[in-house]
């Protein structure tokens, strides 16, 4: 008998962490729900503060940066005006991202590559629905959250997973690049 | 007049030598006919070797041929270019087809190999604000780059460099542009809602004649019909093909009509068959003889050569009409022969000779190439008429000009030209030509403008470079580049990094959209040297050590390399591999190129070159383009010389007055041909001017048998005949596809009409004869 309870206590012990994975695991968006899934995501904030926590391989702290930014959704343009640690103003537009230092009277194009452009305005412009670069999954264990591999392979040499998270008046954006871990946090400015 | 005298025997042999000579070199060795524009007027400008590399790009660059396989989705498309490449692969003449390509480089793979060399490599602000000790600046770029949203190359770099200066400088050469979109292997572009796929291939060019170029050409155009997916091709070997195809097209089309039309105007004034096979026989001489010069003196005969040779049939028959138009005078006169035109035919022949001389000296192969074929076909048809026609009365045709209305009618209106009054009003219509010429005269040389592309190749080829713009990091090179030599692999490094310190500006200034030089990502040793004294010195400085507190870290010194990076084994490296074809070594001399995109200040780009005898700008088409401006002065120099010693020549054999009229003729109808040549087409070219060599030539015969004969029926006949004969081949060239034949037959047509018209005027000092025979 008590053979019989030990062995009913590790099955039950088995089922309940088969569960717990099962509810922690990431699992592909059916085609049916994923204008349901994407819906939350598709309206981020277009005004307010951002937080910006970099944590490289290499590194015990992470780098942290704060600022402002404004996305024009007609025009295809985020504007990235960072404060800390340095000033410095990034403006992201489907044909690259250009930067503005202290000093600078114009913006300056740093990155031609239009694809990671293309990739983080369909992020932050919530454009997410029809790009096939994605594979959104979701997680009951993170209901508030969606995530996706990066399918194009050459876009997956500079962001391999997109992460999107809404909570209240609190979105995070995680970007995994290879050795580097970002995690943007918006906060809408209120009228 | 019954036996062959030993003239005749000695033409005859030769005849009989000079076809089997002919024949034998046909079968033997047959020539290679030339269908490449772009070689119509190669010529050496610099120095043996340098020629020798630049020849060696030069066929680099077009042996290389695309077809990009374009279709609605990127699988369909793939399938097609596998299909398309096994149809290739078993063509002969085809080598290298490739449709699948290595893997492409990996960014972190980029950065790991350049981080075998630390400080070695620094972007050029990296290295300024160390050069001015401006180390606040680094330590914000190194935060910049720290909180930059994503930068692949923070974090490929970050542990072997955390001073960020490799990742600086693997962002200034815009690392990702040596990676491409491939799917399984396969290169891929798109645009709007196509894909398309590319396919690349090397065909045999040096090795393959025409006929093989057609076929080849016919089999892609065959195998692209069966495929579903679009073909759009790029290389020269469609272009050649074009060129041949329309080339030999209109040199049977031309010769056909001018064969026709020298029959019907043979059946008209001669009416016998006799006469008809007597211009046979002359024309027929002038040709082998004209393709004997050139199989003996040229390896290769531009296709050209051949369309502009239809001109030489026009003009040997003009000795035939004039022989046998005299030979049926004579013959009713009691004895059949040709003295009487000997003289005004002599002059005739002998100043096409000058003229055709001119273009034998010129310096490009196809002048000397029409020249040589022209010169040799003429003398063989003036001897022939020589030497032949007076052997036998076999050649007088059934001639007469009596009671011909119409030939009244020209013949009153030749003595109204023949006059004071025609002669003042000739004159006052050269002096409004001539100020028409120097108003609005606008010469254009350049030599991509004498050909025509075909239509449908231009497009392709249009839709080709869209896909490629589209994706910044694939563009097509232009035409110009920079060739730098020097002694050493590490000079040449220098050297190249000079210029290009040059070219980065007239970048930021628009004048260029970029250039791919190799010293973009390989600099000489001892620059690498300095780099690292340089890096390391910052490292040592307080600001480092507290940039490296603030993320934690402690100081590591600064690796040095066990050696230096050189262009060997950069080289061998595969994001390496499109700048293989920008370094040679060549006789212990090394060269690099620059390829340059997208140029807007040509000006500004050749001063750049100017600046060192050791870096030269290759624009073969614009330095052809003022090497033929060049010669065009020459020509015209040289035109007026010829005018003046033929009029010094007539001086002496007739008088002052006379040799001042006859000259006047050619002037006279150069000038009306440049000036309604120049309103037709807006823009005058060499070719204009060519044409007036001929135009100064056959005005030149025609004068000369008016001023010996004056306005007499046979003359006036005579001339007509042959004036016709020419003004319709001339006439047929102007309508060429080719715009440098369309040039030439306008002004060689407008030329003989207006020499046809002026030339009684030579004869306003001979006695008028309405009702002469």
């Amino acid at each position: 008998m008590k053979h019989c309870s030990q062995v009913l206590v590790v099955l039950f012990s088995c089922l309940y962490a088969i569960g717990v994975l099962a509810n922690n695991s990431w699992q592909p968006i059916a085609k049916q729900q994923l204008k349901q899934y994407l819906a939350p995501y598709q309206n981020l904030p277009v005004k307010g503060t951002f937080s910006q926590s970099k944590k490289l391989q290499f590194l015990t702290v992470p780098i942290r940066s704060s600022g402002e930014f404004s996305i024009d959704k007609q025009q295809a343009e985020l504007l990235w005006q960072q404060h800390k640690p340095v000033q410095q103003q990034t403006k992201i537009t489907p044909a690259g991202i250009y930067q503005q230092n202290p000093g600078q009277s114009d913006f300056v194009k740093v990155v031609d590559d239009t694809v990671v452009s293309q990739l983080l305005l369909a992020v932050f412009t919530g454009d997410i629905a029809e790009q096939d670069w994605f594979l959104w999954q979701h997680n009951p264990a993170q209901a508030h959250c969606i995530k996706s591999d990066i399918l194009l392979a050459e876009l997956s040499q500079f962001v391999q997973s997109i992460k999107l998270c809404q909570q209240q008046d609190l979105t995070q954006i995680a970007l995994s690049e290879k050795q580097v871990e970002t995690l943007i946090e918006l906060t809408e400015y209120k009228e | 007049m019954t036996g062959a005298n030993g003239l005749q025997k000695l033409w005859l042999f030769t005849f009989i030598i000079a076809t089997c000579l002919l024949v034998g070199l046909f079968i033997q060795s047959p020539p290679k006919i030339n269908a490449d524009f772009s070689q119509i007027f190669s010529q050496q400008s610099v120095d043996q070797q340098t020629e020798k590399v630049i020849e060696q790009i030069r066929q680099n660059n077009e042996s290389a041929h695309l077809i990009l396989l374009e279709a609605a989705k990127l699988d369909v498309a793939v399938k097609q270019a596998e299909q398309l490449a096994d149809r290739l692969q078993k063509t002969e003449s085809i080598r290298e087809v490739k449709i699948t390509f290595e893997p492409a480089p990996k960014i972190e793979e980029i950065a790991q190999f350049y981080a075998q060399y630390p400080g070695a490599f620094l972007s050029e602000r990296y290295q300024n604000w160390l050069a001015q000790q401006n180390y606040q600046a680094i330590v914000d770029q190194q935060f910049t780059a720290l909180t930059q949203m994503v930068n692949p190359l923070v974090g490929s770099t970050f542990s072997h460099d955390p001073s960020l200066a490799l990742a600086d400088f693997l962002t200034e050469q815009n690392v990702s542009s040596a990676v491409q979109q491939t799917t399984q292997g396969h290169l891929y572009l798109s645009l709007n809602d196509s894909q398309a796929v590319l396919l690349y291939f090397k065909p045999d060019m040096s090795a393959m004649n025409i006929q093989q170029i057609a076929a080849v050409a016919e089999q892609i155009d065959l195998a692209c019909q069966a495929l579903s997916a679009k073909c759009l091709k790029v290389g020269q070997l469609f272009h050649a093909d074009y060129a041949s195809q329309s080339a030999q097209f209109e040199m049977m089309a031309f010769s056909l009509a001018s064969m026709l039309a020298i029959t019907l105007l043979i059946c008209f004034a001669y009416k016998t068959v006799r006469a008809y096979l007597a211009t046979l026989l002359v024309i027929s001489v002038s040709i082998i003889f004209g393709l004997l010069a050139l199989v003996i003196f040229f390896a290769e005969v531009h296709i050209l050569t051949l369309v502009f040779g239809c001109t030489l049939i026009g003009i040997s028959a003009d000795y035939a009409f004039h022989a046998m138009s005299e030979l049926a005078e004579s013959k009713q006169q009691g004895q059949a022969n040709i003295k009487g035109i000997h003289k005004p035919l002599f002059f005739g022949f002998l100043t096409s000779v000058i003229g055709y001389i001119i273009l034998c000296f010129s310096p490009f192969v196809i002048f000397q190439q029409v020249g040589l074929f022209t010169l040799a076909g003429l003398l063989a048809a003036y001897l022939t008429v020589i030497v032949i026609f007076p052997y036998r009365s076999w050649f007088v045709g059934q001639v007469s000009w009596q009671g011909k209305t119409w030939l009244q009618v020209i013949l009153f209106g030749q003595n109204k030209v023949a006059s004071a009054k025609a002669l003042l009003i000739l004159l006052t219509v050269i002096v409004l030509c001539l100020v028409n010429l120097a108003m609005r005269a606008d010469y254009s040389d350049d030599v991509r403008r004498f050909y025509q592309v075909s239509p449908e190749l231009a497009e392709q080829q249009d839709k080709v470079a869209q896909y490629f713009q589209q994706d910044s990091k694939n563009q097509l090179a232009d035409f110009q580049f920079y060739l730098i030599t020097a002694d050493n692999p590490q000079l040449l490094l220098d050297k190249e990094r000079d210029l290009t310190n040059k070219l980065h500006k007239l970048v930021e200034q628009n004048h260029l959209a970029g250039y791919a030089a190799m010293s973009d990502w390989i600099i000489s040793a001892n620059a690498q040297k300095r780099n690292w004294h340089l890096l390391n010195t910052y490292q040592q400085t307080e600001l480092y050590q507290s940039y490296l507190q603030q993320l934690g870290l402690s100081y590591q010194p600064l690796a040095q390399a066990p050696q230096w990076l050189d262009i060997e084994t950069w080289l061998n490296q595969s994001f390496a591999m499109s700048f293989r074809n920008q370094y040679q070594q060549l006789d212990g001399k090394y060269y690099a190129v620059v390829k340059l995109y997208g140029i807007n200040q040509l000006a500004e780009l050749e001063s750049l070159a100017d600046e060192s005898n050791q870096v030269l700008f290759i624009d073969r088409a614009a330095k052809i383009s003022q090497q033929l401006t060049q010669f065009r002065g020459y020509l015209i120099n040289i035109l007026l010389l010829a005018v003046a010693v033929a009029w010094l020549l007539l001086v002496f054999s007739f008088n002052m007055k006379q040799a001042t009229l006859v000259t006047l003729i050619p002037v006279i109808s150069s000038v009306i041909s440049m000036s309604v040549s120049q309103l037709v087409q807006n823009e005058l070219t060499i070719f204009n001017v060519l044409a007036i060599v001929l135009v100064l030539a056959l005005s030149f015969d025609y004068a000369m048998f008016y001023l010996s004969k004056g306005v007499v029926a046979k003359v006036s006949f005579t001339t007509l005949i042959s004036a016709l004969s020419s003004i319709f081949v001339f006439a047929i060239l102007g309508l060429s596809s080719t715009p440098a034949i369309a040039s030439f037959g306008l002004t060689v047509f407008v030329g003989i009409l207006s020499s046809y018209v002026v030339a009684p005027l030579a004869a306003l000092t001979k006695q008028r004869d309405v009702h002469a025979r």
